[in-house]
């Protein structure tokens, strides 16, 4: 098994990785931890002609918590946030979340904006990064823009990022000393990507709460009413919102998949509750 | 290099894992281009390495290997799950090699030489307590 031939070229800079992608006429991809985009190389799932790694662009490793948020480059790896070098900002929940994604040997070259990215809706990064509420600072040939994280993801592997856009920041608020959260994630074997995911955080000093759920068949989705009742304090009928919420899926979940989905919001919920 | 397993080819089993600079990464999905300018250590790398030397030695007397495909990257992961301190207890030990799979199956020596290698490492200090 190997990748169809292509060619590759070391970015040394944002502004220099846009532009050899830009001033390409075949199809080139952005490389960085190449935890995803590896894979689907040797199996020729994805056959780019040119492959800009960017895995060595300093300004992407960028960490700054002096702000309001803490802003993440996007080359950050998900083993420095497990080792807590990352300031967890979130109580624990990025900590958390950063050690039970794949295996130890891929957290150590996997990066938080090419999860991001990279769009699997299965994904730990993207269902965090929404129910936090982050923004994603992205560059590209025509300039900077941001894009909610909750606006990132179109569906699965789908996002509103154009081919010449990067993932340089991500900037994740900071959660009151008294917020909460909840995190649950249904894998039959460790590592794998989760069948079922859902994250709530409750930051109600701030009037805020998000629960997101993730699953492989549909992009994630905000839960609008299960929210609505957690920043309540979960007094409503949080079983009836989240009910409510999973039926009006574009996708329809079967009746295993609606059970899975419903227990995991639910467990995600009691513990940001508690 | 000779002793470091080709095998799944897409980053799922862990039998190819090798350090780069220092720390454990598949070797199958990380390009060479990319590696260009760090350190690689192959399993072959560690022979003057005295954790390794207590870790063989482990595998060898708790019968952590049968066929002895995934050794390479059981060894090269086992040493860094004991120099990081991540390796208290069983199911500990099991979350953290389940990047590596074995197909003969041989988990329980695998396990077992761990807990071994664990116990003594920390006995010449070359684990934390």
């Amino acid at each position: 098994m190997k990748p169809a031939p292509f060619d590759y070229v070391r970015a040394e800079s944002v502004e220099a990785a846009i532009g050899l992608v830009d001033g390409h006429s075949g199809f080139a991809k952005f490389i960085a931890g190449g935890q995803s985009l590896g894979p689907m190389l040797n199996l020729r799932i994805t056959q780019p002609d040119l492959l800009v790694d960017i895995s060595h662009v300093d300004a992407l490793t960028a960490v700054d918590a002096g702000g309001e948020a803490l802003v993440l480059g996007g080359g950050t790896l998900h083993a420095d946030v497990e080792d807590g070098i990352v300031p967890d900002v979130a109580n624990g929940m990025l900590q958390y979340v950063a050690a039970g994604i794949s295996y130890r040997a891929v957290r150590n070259r996997g990066t938080l904006g090419g999860s991001l990215a990279h769009a699997d809706p299965a994904a730990d990064w993207p269902v965090t990064m929404m129910a936090l509420g982050a923004e994603i600072d992205v560059r590209g040939i025509g300039g900077k823009r941001t894009i909610a994280a909750v606006d990132l993801i179109d569906g699965p592997l789908m996002t509103c990022l154009t081919d010449d856009e990067i993932v340089e920041q991500v900037r994740v608020p900071k959660l009151s000393k008294a917020a909460t959260w909840g995190y649950h994630k249904l894998c039959r074997k460790v590592g794998e990507f989760g069948h079922s995911l859902a994250a709530v955080v409750i930051d109600r000093d701030r009037g805020y709460a998000r629960a997101v759920l993730g699953c492989a068949t549909t992009p994630p989705m905000v839960l609008v009413h299960t929210s609505g009742v957690l920043v309540d304090g979960g007094g409503g009928d949080l079983g009836a919102a989240i009910e409510q919420d999973l039926g009006a899926s574009e996708f329809p979940f079967d009746d295993y998949e609606l059970q899975v989905h419903r227990t995991l919001v639910q467990r995600a919920g009691r513990d940001a509750l508690a | 290099m000779h002793r470091h397993a080709l095998a799944c080819e897409h980053g799922v089993c862990g039998a190819c894992t090798i350090l780069l600079d220092g720390r454990p990464v598949r070797s199958c999905i990380t390009l060479a281009g990319q590696a260009s300018g760090s350190a690689v250590r192959t399993v072959e790398g560690f022979d003057d390495d005295a954790a390794m030397t207590i870790i063989r030695q482990a595998f060898h007397e708790a019968h952590g290997l049968q066929c002895g495909y995934c050794t390479p990257g059981m060894l090269v992961t086992v040493r860094d799950i004991l120099k990081r301190g991540k390796a208290a207890d069983q199911p500990e030990i099991r979350r953290e090699l389940s990047g590596n799979i074995c197909r003969c199956t041989g988990y329980m020596g695998i396990v077992e030489a761990v807990e071994l290698a664990r116990d003594r490492l920390k006995q010449v200090g070359l684990a934390p307590d």
